[in-house]
């Protein structure tokens, strides 16, 4: 018996850097998305950093769909 | 194109298969978006059928052999695939009776154990591809996928700890709908497959296509509609064990979960491991309550989860192997299989009218064990 431990490891490993990458970067857009709308409410100008921090992260996690649709849909291989 | 009696039966018998696959598995992308109010119920069954229906026709890539080698597949007859789709019914109606997510491919593959070990002896079995292929994957899914998710909440709490919680509840809300419909393609694409799969074998198998034949149009149409079906059809009783039993998901969990289960789901499939949808979206659900500190996460329910993923090959096997025995016996005997697995059926469902779980009370999970319960909650309990 086989036991492929390697693509196992392989698994553990990637599904932790895509599945915690993500939940980190779209938990830091979301963090300044809020930052965002507090300033807005306080008609204050928002910081141009929050802005652009939940700009990257929102656009990465976008990112990070179109390259699951392409790893799903079997036609783009 | 001539058709025996048995062989349409099996084809009509494997599309009530795909049928309850759909409503099995639709809770393990949708149940903690539905959980989170992320979507209303129904509008969630109907987009995790619409995209099982596109998965279906996406992926072509249907499998030539019905059981992976897990059995002999020259030994493997039409009315031992009969039985086994009888077993894997049962039990998975077994299981949405008593709202437990498992996993409809084991209980498939059990079901054509079963039948093949008593028509063709236990050689025909291949027990080290039984544990390679279904045993360590079944073990090591929920423990990736649970891993993976805990630390995505953790994380996720911990950043956005000092934001206005309204603002994380709407963003995490919004970013549900994405992951939970990326999940719902990925299962579209893998799930329908095994039935165009059964479907194309039995054909070919009864003389009615040639060998390494591919699916025809109406089997890929047929099987992709009957999923759907299943799916929008909604098996509401696991869909509240996933989104509320388990651990009560608030938005950035069902987000986290969500995600974790496609990034292990997509990873697994790719890197040649594959792992079982149900165990690994029930791993992240569990993870995503441990990673939320002070969050409650019902082992007792975890537990007879557990319980039902141990008891699906045995389960299925026996029901498969006796189901395949009286089938080989001729056409009277796929009669009686037939009926008595409608009326086992039927039975199952007549039972969960009794205490209905629908699109409306599916987010209501009810308090554990009532005592001297009041007739009004006890219409609302498992």
């Amino acid at each position: 018996m086989h036991i492929h431990w390697s693509a196992l490891g392989q698994v553990a490993l990637v599904s932790l850097l895509f599945g915690v990458g993500l939940a980190i970067l779209f938990a830091l857009g979301v963090n300044a998305m809020s930052r965002r709308t507090v300033a807005l409410d306080e008609k204050r100008q928002p910081s141009i950093i929050d802005t652009s921090v939940a700009g990257v992260c929102f656009a990465a996690c976008v990112g990070a769909v179109l390259y699951g649709l392409y790893l799903i849909i079997p036609q783009f291989h | 194109m001539d058709l025996s009696f048995l062989v349409v039966v099996v084809i009509i018998t494997a599309l009530v298969f795909d049928f309850t696959n759909g409503f099995h598995d639709t809770a393990n992308a949708m149940a903690t978006s539905i959980a989170t109010g992320a979507l209303r119920p129904k509008v969630a069954v109907a987009v995790s059928a619409v995209l099982n229906l596109v998965g279906a026709f996406l992926s072509t890539a249907v499998a030539k052999t019905i059981s992976s080698g897990l059995v002999d597949d020259t030994k493997v007859t039409v009315p031992i695939i009969f039985g086994g789709l009888v077993g894997a019914i049962l039990w998975n109606l077994v299981t949405w009776y008593f709202g437990l997510p498992s996993s409809s491919s084991h209980a498939l593959f059990g079901g054509l154990i079963g039948a093949t070990w008593i028509a063709a002896g236990s050689s025909a079995v291949n027990f080290a591809t039984v544990v390679q292929k279904i045993i360590i994957p079944a073990v090591a899914a929920p423990i990736v996928a649970g891993v993976v998710a805990m630390l995505g909440t953790f994380v996720a709490y911990k950043i956005t700890q000092r934001a206005r919680q309204k603002s994380v509840n709407d963003g995490y809300k919004s970013g549900q709908v994405a992951s939970a419909s990326l999940l719902s393609l990925a299962h579209g694409t893998g799930d329908a497959q095994k039935t165009m799969g059964v479907i194309t074998l039995v054909l070919i198998i009864s003389g009615s296509l040639a060998p390494g034949s591919g699916p025809p149009t109406w089997v890929i149409l047929t099987a992709g509609l009957a999923i759907a079906l299943g799916t929008y059809f909604g098996g509401w009783r696991i869909i509240r064990t996933m989104g509320k039993g388990l651990t009560d998901v608030e938005a950035p969990q069902g987000f986290t979960a969500e995600t974790s289960s496609t990034a292990v789901l997509l990873a697994s499939s790719h890197l040649g491991f594959p792992l079982s949808t149900t165990q690994v979206c029930s791993g992240s659900i569990l993870g995503t309550g441990v990673g939320k500190r002070l969050a409650q996460v019902r082992w007792t329910v975890a537990g007879r989860m557990v319980m039902a993923w141990l008891f699906t090959l045995p389960s299925a096997a026996i029901v498969g192997a006796m189901a395949g025995r009286i089938a080989d016996t001729g056409n009277a005997g796929v009669v009686i299989v037939a009926t008595l697995a409608i009326v086992a059926g039927g039975g199952l469902y007549v039972a969960s009218r009794r205490r209905p779980v629908t699109p409306q009370n599916v987010n209501e999970y009810p308090a554990p064990d009532p005592i001297p319960a009041p007739a009004a909650t006890t219409a609302t309990t498992v």
